[in-house]
């Protein structure tokens, strides 16, 4: 069987803070996750802030290193690589930020970000090339390149600026994309035609993604799997449709509760309360991370941590309430989902 | 005045701004006009760039250079805003009006303990100057109102999550017992978990004190389960107002119809179509109604003559040529008046 394209492999990463008083704050801790290579496929990170979300994406993709556990890429640890291999690594992982105007320069016309990929990976033989390659890249997201090349940042709208950003991911022709909160920063109907890009390039271009998120209506629509984040570890992961529809997790119960309905017929539930996090820090060393917070909490939740149960297909919990069920077997992150594209309406 | 206690809370009247760009003149809010009865929540949404911020802003007065107000009336309590030199207009501020920012959190004071940051929002704004005694218990009041613990009373702002500093920020806001407050964006920066809980505090501590509430922002669902009322805004121009419930049962502008018809849920596992084509140029908007260029159903009249709003169902006003025949076109043939205030396109 082939290597999976990529494979995050039990990894943690602490964080020290504080100068006097030193404070380790674990980000991430034993994550594991893998991208089978059969199919691309679009994988879900969510979680609130402070979860561990954007760690693991600059952990992804290089930026930062971890301190347990390896990052492997095509059957080759990052950390072992040689400097051509590390060169591919960069070429085919790439990246979405959430705010467009952080990476670019205001001084110089948007040209000079895709031009800068292009050098960079050598990914055209001339100038021509390069510039046909551009030209290319954007029509193939829906933006005419007349209408943005020559442009400053400042004079585009800013889903112009965003899709901007798509192209430059997608120039170098990768084989991932860690794509963290690409839409957070703008409204619906842009999201959506980002999105739209966004499957399109999965399923043209072969190209998966890690979808980094707050906002669980949107990983519900585009990705295949989906992994929920609490404090660093994961609450519950697996197909994401069997996810979102059947939560199991007590967290991931109230995520998907506190999502507002945009009907205003529908009730929002009672009212949550929301311990001080310090408090909720503090309580997770040695059992269950969320116990502070659970409404089912039992004695063995603040004694260990749970481990990840099978709860259903392609669906695991890491909660006690499942003890009953088998534990997930170590390294297998599951069948991968099998479910057809989600559909786009036609505009 | 009769007005004070029994009549509107908020009346904006015809309210324009502008702003002045290297491009032209920007016409961010052209028109708007609303109402928000005592105690009721009204909410504005619209697309990124409609002119939400803007009327909220020109709302309290607080459009800076390049802005300016060109136009129309703010009244509180039935008071005209616009007109007040600025020592009434502060003390209005203070004691009818309060703002909640999106990311309000980061302007707390970093070095100051969050109850003495409240506490200092009442004596030097508030009529009556309460014993130290008395000012503490009302802090821990309102404190609990947001659902802090008391002990947050002698915390420091880093001491506090996100969502317990926005809550902070709006026990703050509530302290002088305000009229209305004005929330931009209040969570669109916070966890939905948190958004809730801040979402819930607003509504409860709002109704404790009958406060009426115009919450701004782009999230449907927020509105759906916080507002009673909803105006939908394009390029600058309100251009559908009515309950909740009718506005997302049955919309009646195109734009709103799409607009619903675009907001993400959990039920359905498709993506929502985007709307077609971008917002206009607010230095040279379209002629005739601000939508035709995007609009599905757009006419010929809509490309020459700026609709009226009309009554389209119970409470419910959208401006839009689908809906009747505007008794003033073909008479002259000139463009109409533009709103309901009487301005002139
Ligand atoms: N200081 C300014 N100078 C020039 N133009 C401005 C200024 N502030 C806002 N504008 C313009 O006024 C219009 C309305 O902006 P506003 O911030 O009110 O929109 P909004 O509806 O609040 O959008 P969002 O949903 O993105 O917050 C936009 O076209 C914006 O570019
Ligand atoms: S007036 Fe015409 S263009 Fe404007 S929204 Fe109505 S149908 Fe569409
Ligand atoms: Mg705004």
């Amino acid at each position: 069987m082939a290597a999976p394209v990529l494979e995050v492999r039990n990894v943690g990463k602490v964080f020290s803070r504080g100068l006097i008083k030193k404070e380790e704050l674990v980000a991430l801790d034993d994550f594991s996750l893998r991208i089978e290579p059969d199919r691309p496929t679009i994988t879900a990170i969510a979680g609130e802030s402070g979860s561990g979300k954007t760690t693991l994406a600059l952990l992804v993709l290089g930026l930062v290193t971890p301190s347990s556990g390896q990052i492997v890429y095509q059957g080759r640890d990052t950390a072992a690589m040689s400097a051509r291999e590390w060169t591919t690594f960069r070429r085919e992982v790439q990246a979405i930020f959430q705010d467009p105007f952080e990476v670019f320069n205001p001084f110089y016309r948007i040209d000079h970000v895709l031009e800068t990929v292009i050098r960079k990976f050598k990914l055209a033989g001339d100038r021509r090339e390069g510039d046909r390659l551009i030209r290319e890249t954007l029509s193939s997201l829906g933006l005419k390149p007349d209408e943005v090349l020559g442009r400053f940042p400042h004079q585009l709208s800013g889903g112009q600026r965003q899709r901007i950003m798509v192209a430059r991911a997608v120039l170098p022709d990768p084989k991932v994309i860690v794509a963290d909160e690409p839409v957070s920063m703008v409204d619906a109907s842009l999201r959506a035609l980002i999105l739209d890009n966004m499957l399109r390039l999965k399923r043209e271009r072969g190209i998966s993604f890690l979808y980094i998120t707050h906002d669980l209506s949107t990983a519900y629509q585009i990705s295949d799997d989906i992994y929920v984040m609490y404090l660093g570890g994961v609450a519950e992961h697996g197909d994401v449709a069997r996810v979102i529809e059947h939560p199991r997790h007590p967290y991931t119960k109230l995520l998907v509760e506190s999502v507002p309905i945009p009907d205003p017929a529908a009730g929002w539930g009672e009212n949550v309360e929301l311990p001080p996090e310090d408090e909720v820090r503090q309580q997770t060393r040695g059992g269950c991370r969320f116990a502070r917070r659970c409404p089912h909490v039992m004695d063995i939740c603040r004694e260990n941590p749970p481990p990840l149960y099978e709860v259903g297909p392609n669906q695991y919990a890491s909660c006690f309430l499942y003890r009953d069920q088998p534990v997930k077997a170590a390294g297998g992150a599951g069948a991968p989902a099998g479910r057809p594209l989600p559909v786009v309406a036609p505009s | 005045m009769e007005n004070g206690r029994h009549g509107d809370v908020l009346r904006v009247e015809g309210l324009q701004v502008r702003y002045r760009t290297p491009a032209g003149e920007a016409q961010a809010v052209r028109g708007v006009s609303f109402t928000i009865g005592r105690g009721a929540r009204f909410g504005l949404v619209g697309e990124s760039g409609c002119g939400k911020s803007t009327t909220a802003n020109a709302i309290l007065r607080l459009i800076k250079p390049p802005g300016y107000i060109a136009g129309g009336r703010v009244l509180v309590d039935g008071v005209d805003v616009l007109g007040l030199r600025d020592e009434p207009l502060r003390k209005l501020r203070w004691s009818k009006l309060a703002l909640v920012m999106q990311g309000a959190m980061n302007s707390l004071n970093p070095v100051m303990r969050v109850g003495e940051q409240i506490a200092d929002a009442i004596t030097s704004h508030g009529e009556a100057r309460p014993s130290a005694g008395e000012l503490e218990r009302r802090i821990t009041r309102l404190l609990g109102a947001v659902g802090l613990p008391a002990r947050a009373y002698r915390m420091f702002p880093h001491e506090l999550s996100g969502g317990m500093k926005q809550r902070a920020c709006i026990a703050m806001a509530m302290a002088l017992e305000p009229a209305l407050i004005v929330a931009d964006e209040p969570t669109s920066a916070l966890d939905v978990v948190v958004q809730r809980v801040v979402a819930q505090t607003l509504r409860e501590v709002g109704e404790r004190l009958g406060a009426s509430l115009l919450l701004i922002g782009h999230d449907m669902g927020l509105q759906a389960q916080l507002v009673h009322r909803l105006g939908v805004m394009y390029a600058g121009e309100l251009v559908e107002v009515g309950t909740v419930e009718a506005m997302f049962a049955r919309p009646k502008h195109p734009y709103t119809q799409l607009l619903i018809s675009s907001v993400p849920s959990l039920k359905e596992r498709t993506l929502p179509k985007p709307i077609p084509g971008l917002p206009p140029s607010l230095v040279n908007p379209p002629a005739g109604c601000v939508f035709h260029p995007r609009c599905p159903h757009a006419m010929d009249i809509c490309r020459a003559v700026a609709p009226a709003p009309r009554e389209v169902g119970p409470g419910q006003v959208a401006a839009c040529h689908l809906y009747g025949d505007d008794p003033r076109i073909g008479a002259t043939g000139a463009a109409p008046a533009r709103d309901a205030a009487g301005q002139t396109a």
